[in-house]
């Protein structure tokens, strides 16, 4: 009798990935679900789903899911933990999402503490619209000052890190730039 | 029977206190009542003040546009609404602070040295105190009683064992009018 | 009064949150309602609730979402600006059709503007801030007394109808102090909730709490649906007080603050002979627009603390049967009664 060694995680759904080919999110997607499995915690989770092309991960995650605006996902994880600590709240969020528009809410949660988890997929462009460049892109320059994009990328970890000292907030940082942006 | 009084003077007199009182005590004689503070800049300018008003029916406007009573304690509060009071009405002042009273022929002026008595009992702080007792003789508008009930009830529990300090100034207020 | 207590309307609007049931309030500075929030902040602590100050009232709103679509009572609150930026937040709740309690103690706008109380977001509270198809219940109190009663109101009627609800207050309403007596406070009525997405826990099925359809077919049809629910709101929710107005000749409609100034000012015209009359819409949303079909004025005067704002529903409501005038201030002003007495003579002589 075959042995089965690797199956799709339970709490991945069936419905086959809209993502554009060669994007991480189906890798990712995978990895938390499995992790979900493994912890045997799908019964108990909330997952929050911002703006972003994995703002349907509902379809995707078979958990109870909140969609959230552009970069507030942090602050509606915050409400949904608060109200029910006992759950475990994570949010899926891209780096448009989680460093442009939403830098204040990811330090502030991290800042205060909020007993949430951030799964932060930093491809560094804004996929759904049309792989515009974003805050944390690496940018190819001849000129010796730092860009912008080095100039936020310092600030950013620089906030974080003086967050995570006080904090319980993960940050699990996929920094694969699968488009190179140049100049 | 509606007393639309005026209290006024620079934040930290314990102008917004004293309001509170009067609308405590005319609450626990089942009056209708109303308490406004004013907020923002007057509290910077000088002249922080607060209305209450006190009646027999319900009020409308918590707004008092002519007052008939004033309380004032410092100059500024005595220029900003000296004109406003009503003809017939009452204007209290401590005189330790304003030099001048309004001048005003149609009114009744009352001048008490409300700082100085405060002092000379030991606590500043109480002037607004001898203020409302000037006030309650001169108007009758409460029994010295009710206003004591008052105080108690308003005070929180850490700060019950000023309330005798506060009655004996209002009683001293009273008493120098 | 049997059990009153002396308390400022911010404060009154925190007691009777609590008393429903809320437990969790995300919050913002902001002159003139920090009270409430400050009120909050004192008692959440004792009662093992949640009082957080936001990093933002966008990060407030957004919270309240979690919470709500978590299936709690939850609620916010700010002053004009601080609505503004919610605004998005209140448009997703909306479409959400969570509950929650959003509290706007109104102040002088447009921009930064002042601080003084005003009645200049009228628009923005029954129009929506936010943008799309949706409404808020918007409830108005005009005393402390009523802005613990309505919302206590509010947090029950936003779980019945699945609706966000607004009280709309000043920043007198805000600041003064009346007796209130929480007796006559509506005591809350919990609905279930089995939409809530607050962990499956052997449910089997997933519950999501989404505003996004991407076919505009399915959005088209949520939409329909919620209008639905709308029209019933409509019609079982208007809320008006109505004094003087069956022999009125001309009629005030003034809500908030004003309508107390309106009042004291229309006890005063009845002295003089005019027939004046007061219709103070309680419910702004929906505006109370049956109570207009049943008077006959020669007039309307809508008195508000703005440039004219709610006077486009008196007009809608009349059907312009009558002419309706408007006086009113704005910037933080708060309109005495002799102005509005003046213009009531001013009409009468033009109408009667």
């Amino acid at each position: 009798m075959p042995e089965i060694i690797y199956k799709k995680p339970h709490s991945l759904s069936d419905k086959p990935f809209h993502y554009c080919p060669g994007c991480s999110h189906g890798l990712v997607h995978r990895l938390v679900t499995e992790v979900i499995d493994e912890l045997g915690i799908a019964d108990n989770t909330i997952a929050v789903a911002p703006v972003g092309c994995a703002v349907t991960a509902d379809e995707y995650f078979r958990v109870d899911t909140v969609q959230a605006a552009h970069g507030r996902a942090p602050a509606v994880a915050t409400g949904i933990k608060r109200a029910l600590p006992d759950r475990v709240v994570f949010t899926y969020q891209g780096d448009g999402d989680l460093a442009a528009i939403g830098t204040a809410e990811t330090v502030h949660s991290a800042a205060r503490g909020e007993n949430i988890t951030i799964i932060f997929i930093n491809n560094t462009i804004y996929g759904m619209t049309g792989r515009w460049r974003q805050p944390l892109c690496r940018v190819r320059s001849r000129r010796p000052r730092p860009t912008d994009a080095t100039r936020t990328r310092r600030a950013i970890r620089c906030i974080f890190a003086k967050c995570s000292r006080r904090s319980t907030a993960r940050l699990i940082s996929r920094a694969q730039p699968l488009t190179a942006c140049r100049i | 029977m509606t007393n639309k009084i005026i209290l006024a003077g620079f934040g930290g007199q314990g102008i917004l206190f004293a309001g509170k009182l009067l609308a405590y005590a005319a609450m626990l004689e089942g009056k209708y009542l109303s308490w406004l503070p004013s907020y923002g800049p007057e509290m910077r300018g000088g002249t922080a003040n607060c209305h209450v008003i006190i009646s027999d029916v319900p009020i409308g406007s918590p707004i008092i546009t002519s007052p008939d009573a004033l309380i004032a304690m410092n100059a500024p509060s005595l220029d900003k609404f000296e004109n406003e009071l009503q003809p017939n009405g009452t204007e209290i002042l401590d005189s330790s602070l304003i030099p001048r009273s309004s001048g005003r022929t149609d009114l009744s002026s009352v001048r008490v040295a409300a700082t100085e008595i405060a002092e000379k009992m030991g606590k500043k702080g109480l002037a607004n105190m001898v203020m409302l007792g000037a006030f309650l003789k001169k108007t009758g508008l409460f029994s010295i009683d009710s206003f004591k009930e008052a105080i108690k009830k308003l005070l929180s529990e850490k700060k019950q064992q000023l309330a005798e300090a506060n009655i004996n100034a209002v009683r001293a207020g009273f008493d120098a009018v | 009064m049997s059990e009153a207590v002396l308390m400022k309307g911010n404060e009154a609007i925190g007691e009777a949150a609590i008393r429903s049931g809320c437990r969790h309030f995300f919050g913002y500075p902001i002159t003139p309602q920090t009270e409430l929030s400050a009120y909050m902040a004192k008692k959440m602590p004792k009662i093992g609730g949640t009082f957080l100050q936001a990093e933002s009232e966008i990060a407030a709103i957004n919270m309240v979402y979690g919470a709500a679509a978590a299936g709690v009572r939850a609620m916010t609150s700010s002053s004009s600006p601080g609505i503004s930026l919610k605004s998005e937040g209140i448009s997703y709740i909306a479409a959400a059709d969570l509950p929650c309690v959003i509290v706007n103690i109104m102040r002088a706008g447009p921009g930064l503007g002042g601080i003084q109380p005003a009645q200049s977001d009228y628009f923005q509270a029954t129009r929506g801030g936010g943008h799309g198809d949706y409404h808020l219940l918007v409830l108005a109190p005009n005393s402390v007394q009523e802005m613990a009663c309505l919302t206590a109101e509010a947090f029950n009627l936003s779980e019945e109808y699945r609706i966000p609800a607004m009280i709309l207050g000043d920043g007198t309403l805000g600041q003064m102090m009346e007796p209130v007596d929480f007796s006559l406070v509506p005591e809350p009525v919990f609905a279930e909730k089995p939409w809530a997405a607050n962990a499956m826990r052997g449910r089997g099925a997933q519950n999501v709490v989404k505003t996004l359809y991407l076919s505009p077919e399915e959005l088209e049809a949520t939409i329909i649906e919620r209008e639905k629910k709308y029209d019933i709101v409509r019609d079982s929710l208007q809320r008006y007080e109505a004094k003087f107005i069956d022999d009125a000749d001309i009629i005030l409609c003034s809500y908030g603050i004003t309508s107390r100034i309106v009042e004291t000012a229309v006890r005063e015209l009845r002295n003089e002979g005019i027939k004046a009359g007061i219709i103070r819409p309680i419910s702004l949303w929906p505006f109370p627009e049956k109570i207009f079909k049943r008077v006959r004025p020669k007039a309307y005067l809508s008195v508000e603390m703005s440039t004219g704002q709610m006077i486009e529903d008196v007009k809608l409501a009349c059907e312009c049967k009558a002419p309706v005038y408007f006086t009113g201030r704005t910037g933080g002003i708060i309109p005495e009664p002799s102005e509005i007495i003046d213009k009531v003579r001013e009409i009468h002589r033009e109408v009667c």
